[in-house]
């Protein structure tokens, strides 16, 4: 018998000795350990149907709001703001609907935000006016006098860099993301559609495509009932002036849409869908 | 006991220039972190400057610290015990040398990439992809080293704080790899491979784990060396050693979920995180127990010895952050504590407490014996410690109210059922815990630029022959 | 070996850089810690739900009855048996709630009649349902009172203005006071008078400060627009700056003008000419705005008052004639409940400038 085993012992039956000194054993014992919680959390999301309830709505950002929501990304809005409403009575009575999973499908990545140092805006979609953001984003002290959140006024001065559009809607469409070809295709019409510098003329079909029921990407179809109307797209010149596209008007093109997207009703539960079953896929 | 003979064959050049990068990380780090406070206090301070607005600024506080403070602590401790407790010089130097250098570059691309708005938007994990490849291979060598050097170990038996350090660097490997998985549009933006609910949980499971591994078991393990050595006394209990390492090793990896209570994730995800944040306390408090008891017979050094107390002191901070962590990690108390400043000082009882703590401690350890001297002012070290938790005490005594405050004025109803407070009021509120905390931090960097201070001098005076050679026993 | 010493201490017998570790056993206290937490988060998991399954354990389980109140793709934990939750409990679905689903095209319901609605135990959503059960039950009274009351009720009772004033104060800071500023003083941005906001608490309104009218702005919005040189291409600029001249001459008392747009004061026949040709159509032969003059919708604001929306001084003046203005107020009547609209109509007219009675 060795010293070792003698003075180390095994451990409740486990030869610990042999373990800790071998690096070839402790290393795979370390590395399988570590795997394992992961593993059990994150994988059954992918297949367990109630982990992700559908929803009707929820539909990918058009490209004018596509463009936002990277601008809400590099300005690093997400550190203080959270998009994500617990359903906890505090945040029913001031934020409305608590999220459901279904509302950020897209967000490659989410923005549910971990600090919320400014409010929550999960459901911030057309609580306020155009003018208004224009002002906040601005000088947010001049209409909130508590704020600390930035000035953003260089937005309005900057034209929106679109030269990665197409390449965005490329990518998303290479993930979950439910754009055509035609989407993909029309990403500059639309774009200037939405923030009406193109004086009308490609509403119509910015609106035929956005605000369609019938949702494809790689085989899987998703269609809304027929009873069914999707949310309006907002179209207009949302920093008021439509000789061009700036950073502004992509942003609160997006922040006007922010958790418009499902038809709450009264009634019908969102999330117990056990018995019911009305929103699983 | 190993000879000196042994010793010189150490590399301590690798070494010294860790040592050495990561105290300019912490004065770097703290002084972004200082600055992002007096915003959210002063919010004139944006100056309407895009790059050096809060939101842009927040992570490169975040990833200095994290990276650059933290990752060089990890590296240069690293190296230095694991050479001390194989008795073998590293393996694969040049290998060693060039996860260094390219950490150094990954941390200086993130500080000029996110202040540019190129981020992924990701906690702790802003980096835009070629930036994760950086210090993904970085991570590679840095592990092949110590693998290596391991393999070369002049004893049977593997010591506890390698043990550490190993799960560290294969947990860190798997989180950072697949959590930074994604698509790039372009060098400057990339979108996540997952989207909603499964972002949330990849990148939690990151978040969370960055923290218990790279926060937690790689300082752990540094620890280990440090605590002992430089109390110059056993470690209390192998058994404890064991057990902890163990059921830390599994159990925190389970607990990412904490982060997303009450959110959209499937409620079971959230009952798994919640349940073992609970049972993490004890597995957590084997490494203070091991470390505060490893100190009976040497408590006298406390008096004399403020490297001795920075360690001591991180010790008591760890317990309370890691008590305090599964109290959150509970669903009712996260209902409240959850997007407030709580966390954020949850998070600073953790950084500077235990991170920054244990680190200078091991820093004074390493830089006194590397160069073989006392430092140039054992005053300014003593003034360091005081200065330090000073801050350390305002910052997270000033985010405990201020979040517990947040957190009651948001959820409160007065006795008809009505909401009490509007969220502008719960802003305005936060004002003088803001600057306080902003004062704290400010005392911290103080006192890391003290440090940079008596390093350089104590460096110099090695350089010119004036310093007094170490009197330490070893 | 140099890792093995051979002092006869509580040792461990190895030894790393003269770091030795030693024999003792953990804290008692410390063991029992961590005993007792494992067992803690082992009972937690069967409590709550926790453990997610495979299809096939969930088909194994499926042939199970009774099982599905346990299990459905993951545990849902013992909880869902002792369901203790006093609002859901036997709360169940009618065969009308089911067809009402069916006939929204949810062909694929399995629900029955009877079943329970949502029995399964503990879920953050059920722990909410509770939550706001006891708050509703707090509120049930006022709240019963308030859904029946008018708003002018509300007013004339005493006690329910105090609560109603207490209740919209929250409501009114989340949701209005971004515009019209807390204590609802509005907000003239003089760096930039196109983003102000009105005041609430004075007496002069655009829209009406009676309780109707309060309402209805709230709940389905406004605009206002002010075209362009009043929607005249042919002023001039000389025209834009003797009018504007005018309207603060009106403002400031200098100048005055009766019903019937004939000058009484000052002198300014010549932009009142003008005035009357291109103006007068929103603001009123008298200037005095559209609500005095009748028009509840127009919001063309009342010029002869001295108060302004968007700034009196010259420059302001002159861009807002040359230039026009528009201005909405956004629809609170999707985003906010009827009670919460009223309680806020409450407060908005007792901010100090509520009218009495009707539209007139
Ligand atoms: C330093 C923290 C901070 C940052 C960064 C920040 N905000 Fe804010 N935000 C606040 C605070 C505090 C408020 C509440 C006071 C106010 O309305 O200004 C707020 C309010 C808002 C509101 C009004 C929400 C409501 O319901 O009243 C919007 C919209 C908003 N922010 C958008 C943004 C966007 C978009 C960005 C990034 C471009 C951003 N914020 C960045 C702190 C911040
Ligand atoms: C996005 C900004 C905004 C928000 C939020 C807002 N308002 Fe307004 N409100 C306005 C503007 C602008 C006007 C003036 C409309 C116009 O000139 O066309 C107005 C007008 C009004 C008026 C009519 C005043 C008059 O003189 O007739 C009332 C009453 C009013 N708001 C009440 C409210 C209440 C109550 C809320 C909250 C539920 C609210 N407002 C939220 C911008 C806002
Ligand atoms: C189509 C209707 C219309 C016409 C014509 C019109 N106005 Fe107006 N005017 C308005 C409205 C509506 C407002 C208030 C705008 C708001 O609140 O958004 C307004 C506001 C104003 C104001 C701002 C007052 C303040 O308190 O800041 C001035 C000054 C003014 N008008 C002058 C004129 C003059 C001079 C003319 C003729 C050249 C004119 N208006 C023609 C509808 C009109
Ligand atoms: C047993 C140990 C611990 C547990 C169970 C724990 C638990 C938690 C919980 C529940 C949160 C809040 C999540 C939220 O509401 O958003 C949190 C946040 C955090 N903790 Fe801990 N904690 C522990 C130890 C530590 C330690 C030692 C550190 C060291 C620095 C640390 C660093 C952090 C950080 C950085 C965050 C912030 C994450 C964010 O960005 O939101 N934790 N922790
Ligand atoms: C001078 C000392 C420091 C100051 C003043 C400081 C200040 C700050 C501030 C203002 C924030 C943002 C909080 C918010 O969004 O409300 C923050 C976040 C953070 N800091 Fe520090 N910090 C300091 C030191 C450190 C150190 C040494 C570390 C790590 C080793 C650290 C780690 C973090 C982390 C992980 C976060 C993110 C917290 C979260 O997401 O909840 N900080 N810090
Ligand atoms: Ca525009
Ligand atoms: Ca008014
Ligand atoms: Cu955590």
């Amino acid at each position: 018998m060795s010293e070792k085993r003698e003075s180390k012992g095994m451990i409740r039956g486990i030869p610990h000795d042999t373990i800790e000194s071998s690096l070839p054993i402790l290393a795979t014992f370390v590395a399988i350990l570590v795997a394992v919680g992961g593993i059990v959390e994150i994988v059954p999301t992918y297949y367990l149907d109630d982990a992700e309830p559908a929803v009707e709505g929820v539909r990918p950002y058009t490209p004018l709001e596509l463009e936002g929501y990277a601008i809400y990304r590099r300005e690093g809005c997400f550190l203080c703001h959270s998009q994500m409403i617990r359903p906890l009575r505090d945040e029913k009575e001031r934020y409305g609907h608590f999220s459901l999973a279904a509302e950020s499908q897209f967000d490659h990545n989410y923005q549910w935000g971990s600090k919320r140092t400014g409010p929550e805006l999960a459901r911030l979609g057309g609580k306020y006016t155009d003018q208004w953001h224009i002002q906040h984003m601005r000088q947010p002290k001049s209409v909130v006098p508590e704020s600390v959140m930035p000035n953003y006024f260089w937005l309005e001065e900057t034209p929106l860099d679109t030269s990665k559009t197409k390449a965005r809607m490329e990518v998303l469409a290479m993930m979950n993301v439910p754009y055509s070809a035609d989407d993909i295709a029309n990403w500059e019409a639309d774009l200037k559609a939405q923030a009406a510098v193109d004086d009308g003329a490609g509403e119509d079909a910015l609106r035929a495509r956005y605000e369609r029921k019938t949702w494809e990407n790689d085989g899987v179809v998703t269609t809304w009932t027929d009873s069914f109307t999707p949310t309006p797209i907002n179209v207009r010149a949302f920093d008021t002036d439509a000789s061009d596209v700036t950073e502004l008007d992509a942003l609160i093109a997006y922040l006007q849409q922010l958790g418009t997207s499902v038809h709450f009703e009264e009634g019908v539960d969102y999330y117990h869908d056990k018995f019911g079953k009305p929103y699983r896929k | 006991m190993s000879s000196v003979a042994e010793k010189d064959q150490y590399n301590y050049d690798i070494v010294k220039f860790c040592v050495i990068t990561g105290i300019v990380m912490g004065v770097l780090g703290t002084l972004v972190g200082t600055f992002v406070a007096s915003e959210l206090a002063f919010p004139w301070l944006n100056m309407d400057i895009a790059e050096i607005s809060f939101g842009r600024l927040r992570p490169v506080h975040t990833n200095v610290v994290i990276f650059g403070f933290g990752g060089f602590l990890l590296y240069g401790a690293g190296l230095y015990m694991v050479q001390h407790t194989t008795h073998a010089r590293i393996a694969f130097e040049k290998v060693a040398w060039t996860g260094v250098a390219l950490w150094l570059i990954g941390c200086l691309a993130v500080v000029v990439t996110l202040p540019l708005g190129m981020t992924q938007a990701k906690e702790y994990h802003e980096a835009e992809w070629w930036i994760d490849i950086i210090l993904a291979l970085s991570w590679v060598c840095l592990t092949i080293t110590f693998l290596g050097t391991v393999a070369r170990r002049k004893m049977s038996h593997i010591y506890v704080g390698l043990w550490f350090f190993m799960t560290m660097l294969f947990m860190v490997t798997y989180i950072f790899v697949f959590n930074g998985l994604c698509i790039p549009v372009d060098m400057s933006f990339s979108y996540s491979a997952y989207a909603g609910i499964h972002d949330a949980m990849t990148q939690w499971w990151w978040g969370h784990n960055a923290v218990g591994f790279f926060l937690t078991a790689g300082f752990i393990g540094v620890m280990y060396y440090f605590v002992p050595k430089h109390a110059n006394r056993p470690i209390y209990s192998y058994r404890l050693s064991v057990l902890h390492f163990w059921s830390l090793t599994f159990l925190y990896v389970w607990v990412g979920a904490h982060h997303l209570h009450y959110t959209a994730i499937p409620d079971w995800t959230l009952s798994l995180g919640a349940g073992m944040s609970v049972a993490l306390i004890f597995p957590s408090w084997g490494g203070m127990i091991n470390g505060m008891m490893t100190m009976s017979g040497a408590w006298d050094k406390l008096r004399t010895d403020p490297v001795m107390r920075f360690m001591v002191v991180a010790l008591a901070f760890y317990g309370m952050s890691t008590f305090e962590g599964p109290l959150m990690g509970t669903k009712s108390v996260n209902a409240l504590s959850h997007y407030t400043d709580w966390t954020v000082g949850h998070v600073h009882s953790g950084a500077l407490g235990w991170n920054a703590m244990i680190a200078i401690g091991a820093m004074y350890h390493m830089i006194t014996r590397m160069w073989n001297t006392e430092m140039a002012s054992e005053k300014l070290v003593n003034l360091h410690f005081w200065i330090h938790l000073t801050g350390a005490v305002f910052y997270i005594t000033a985010m405990w109210g201020s979040g517990v405050l947040q957190g009651l004025m948001w959820r409160a109803f007065d006795e008809y059922g009505n909401l009490v407070y509007t969220f502008a009021d719960s802003v305005a509120a936060m004002h003088p815990f803001y600057a306080l905390r902003a004062l704290g931090g400010f005392l911290v960097f103080l006192g890391l630029s003290i440090m940079l201070f008596n390093t350089i001098k104590t460096i110099g005076a090695v350089k010119a022959g004036t310093n007094t050679p170490l009197r330490a026993a070893d | 070996m140099s890792d093995h010493n051979d002092q006869n201490d509580n040792s461990t017998g190895h030894e790393w850089d003269g770091i030795r570790e030693l024999k003792n056993p953990p804290p008692t206290w410390w063991a029992w810690g961590f005993y007792i937490g494992l067992s803690f988060v082992t009972a937690y998991y069967i409590i709550y739900p926790s453990t997610p399954l495979n299809n096939k354990i969930q088909e194994v389980v499926n042939g199970v009855t009774g099982m599905e109140v346990l299990v459905d793709g993951h545990t849902k934990g013992i909880m869902a048996l002792v369901n203790s939750n006093p609002y859901y409990q036997g709360d169940t679905w009618t065969q009308a709630e089911i067809d009402a689903l069916k006939a929204k095209g949810h062909t694929e319901l399995t629900i029955k009649a009877g079943d329970l609605k949502y029995q399964d135990g503990w879920t953050a959503v059920n722990e909410m349902r509770d939550d706001v059960a006891e708050i509703e039950l707090i509120r049930a009274a006022s709240m019963k009172k308030l859904e029946t009351m008018s708003v002018d009720e509300i007013i004339a009772d005493d006690q329910m203005r105090q609560f109603t004033l207490g209740r919209s104060k929250v409501l009114f800071g989340d949701n209005c006071a971004a515009c019209h500023a807390s204590g609802g003083q509005g907000n003239l941005n003089a760096a930039h008078p196109e983003y102000s906001f009105p005041n609430l608490t004075d007496d002069d309104w655009l829209f009406g400060g009676w309780t109707a009218k309060i309402m209805e702005t709230i709940t389905s919005g406004r605009e206002a627009a002010m075209p362009a040189k009043g929607g005249n291409e042919d002023l001039t600029d000389a025209d834009v700056d003797s009018l504007a001249k005018f309207v603060i001459a009106m403002a400031d008392g200098s100048a005055a003008v009766n019903d019937d747009g004939a000058l009484t004061k000052g002198s300014f026949a010549g932009a009142n000419a003008l005035f009357q040709e291109t103006c007068a159509g929103c603001h009123g032969a008298n200037a005095k705005g559209s609500l005095v003059n009748g028009d509840f919708d127009t919001g063309a604001v009342n010029l002869t008052d001295g108060i302004w929306r968007f700034g009196g001084d010259m420059a302001t003046v002159r861009d807002t004639i040359a230039n026009g203005r528009v201005a909405k107020m956004p629809a609170f009547g999707g985003r906010l409940d009827e009670v919460s609209l009223k309680i806020l109509t409450v407060r908005v007219h007792q901010l100090g400038g509520g009218m009495d009675g009707e539209p007139q």
